[in-house]
């Protein structure tokens, strides 16, 4: 072997060495590498089963992550609503139609309520709530072709509120009046179907005279006069003093009211009461009076009474007035829920004219389904209108469907 | 303003609402009741938002 061929060797096994090496170093270095992601793996894994861990704890005591967060951990916010659609039938004399409607006595709707804490005496609120009834049960008429609108939500509250434990809750905007609801009180457990404003079964359809021609609505000849509705107001609620509570509200267009409202329980017989004034007369043109209480005794029956007179400006003649009785009974048929059944009495003189005289009586039941937070009701009701001059036939009608709450 | 004869007419139902209130305060063993109004949704299950009738979005 030559010298040039011996350097040859040398070089190229010096090469192959060095090769080896670095290939040996790079190896160490992947499986370092390899040992890393590994570890890394591993700490993920563990971190996915202590999710899990938790999640099953939390799950078990009741708490499940919210979809919607706030970074105001002294807030909260539900959402909450019902469905309630049902079947009617009408007969006005000349015609009877059966309608798919939203039962105004209740109707469909959706509301948000916020709540927040500021201190131990000091709390603020909303709430958003809206309706949607097509085809209402106080809207539909007797010759309409297609389902009563309006086709889309419409306003009940949206409003917010100031509350003090010792100094009561202040309300601004769309809400309850002071003197709303103060004819209507009722412990029944039938309302979903029938209450002192009967007009929501069917309100909408118009006695038919003697010869076919169409006279005024159910809604047009009675009231319950229960106070000034909702609307756009300022309201002010008494704190509550042994089931007492006092209010006021000034309403947009310079209507005012006022009510007093009570719900207590003796020794098992629960009572609640309410009574209002309301003056109206710079926007709708009256006045009026208006109460209601109702009683049930702790062995399920119920008598409930409302009454309301209307000062209607610039009208001669008699003031209107109404009366509503009713007699309820609620017992357990079965453990799904409890059943209400009652009958009911109400007459409205001098509404749509001086001198009317409408008279209503009616037989409902209701049945509820706890475990789905839901009530089966039906109810038949027959309306009479009494005008001198003029015959109008009685209007009877039934209602059955469901309220389901969501 | 209210007429006489109005508050005639409505002296009956209004005297009957007094009593009933005022046997309410008489009796000594007034228990303050929740009452949620009947044109308010009502307390109780829901069918999809269990027994408290009502989806809690957040907070307790």
């Amino acid at each position: 072997m030559g010298t040039g061929s011996r350097v040859l060797l040398v070089v190229t096994a010096a090469v192959l060495v060095g090769l080896g090496l670095g290939i040996q170093g790079a190896a160490a270095q992947t499986v370092e590498d390899l040992r890393r992601e590994i570890d890394r793996l591993n700490n993920r894994l563990d971190q996915m089963e202590e999710r899990e861990k938790a999640d099953k704890a939390d799950a078990a005591a009741g708490k499940q992550d919210k979809t919607v967060s706030s970074g105001n951990d002294k807030i909260k916010l539900e959402l909450s609503g019902q469905v309630n659609r049902g079947v009617l039938f009408v007969d006005n004399g000349p015609t009877s139609e059966v309608f798919h409607v939203d039962n105004d006595n209740s109707s469909t709707r959706i509301r948000f309520i916020g709540k927040g804490q500021l201190n131990e005496d000091v709390s603020v609120g909303t709430q958003i709530e809206v309706q949607f009834e097509s085809n209402s049960t106080a809207a539909i008429r007797i010759d309409q072709d297609s389902p009563a609108g309006p086709n889309n939500f419409t306003e009940r509250k949206l409003e917010l509120y100031g509350d003090s434990k010792t100094l009561g809750r202040v309300w601004v905007g769309q809400g309850d009046t002071a003197s709303n609801g103060t004819s209507e009180v009722d412990l029944s457990g039938t309302s979903v179907v029938a209450y002192s404003g009967i007009a929501d079964m069917a309100g909408g359809i118009a006695f038919a005279a003697s010869g076919g021609a169409l006279g005024p609505r159910i809604n047009q000849a009675f009231s319950n006069f229960d106070g000034l509705s909702r609307d756009d107001r300022v309201r002010y609620d008494t704190p509550k003093f042994m089931g007492f509570q006092g209010s006021a509200s000034a309403v947009d267009g310079g209507s005012w009211d006022a009510a007093a409202r009570f719900a207590g329980n003796f020794a098992g017989t629960k009572v609640v009461s309410a009574l209002a004034y309301a003056d109206a007369g710079s926007r709708q043109g009256f006045d009026q009076v208006n109460g209601s209480v109702s009683v049930l005794l702790p062995f399920g029956v119920s008598v409930t009474g409302a009454a309301g007179s209307r000062d209607l400006t610039g009208r001669a003649g008699s003031d209107p007035m109404t009366y509503y009785g009713k007699l309820g009974y609620k017992f357990r048929l079965t453990d799904m829920g409890e059943t209400a059944v009652g009958v009911d009495f109400a007459k409205t003189d001098d509404l749509a004219a001086v001198g009317d005289e409408f008279t209503t009586y009616g037989a409902f039941a209701v049945q509820r389904f706890d475990a789905i937070g839901t009530e089966l009701y039906l109810a038949l009701r027959n309306h009479e209108l009494d005008r001198s001059g003029t015959d109008f036939d009685d209007i009877f009608a039934v209602l059955t469907g469901a309220r389901v709450k969501f | 303003m209210v007429s006489n004869a109005k508050l005639k007419r409505i002296a009956g139902p209004g005297a009957a609402l007094a009593a009933v209130i005022l046997l309410a305060t008489a009796c000594a063993q007034i228990e303050p009741m929740e009452y949620t109004e009947i044109h308010e949704i009502q307390p109780g299950p829901g069918l999809l938002s269990g027994k408290d009738g009502a989806f809690v979005l957040y907070g307790d």
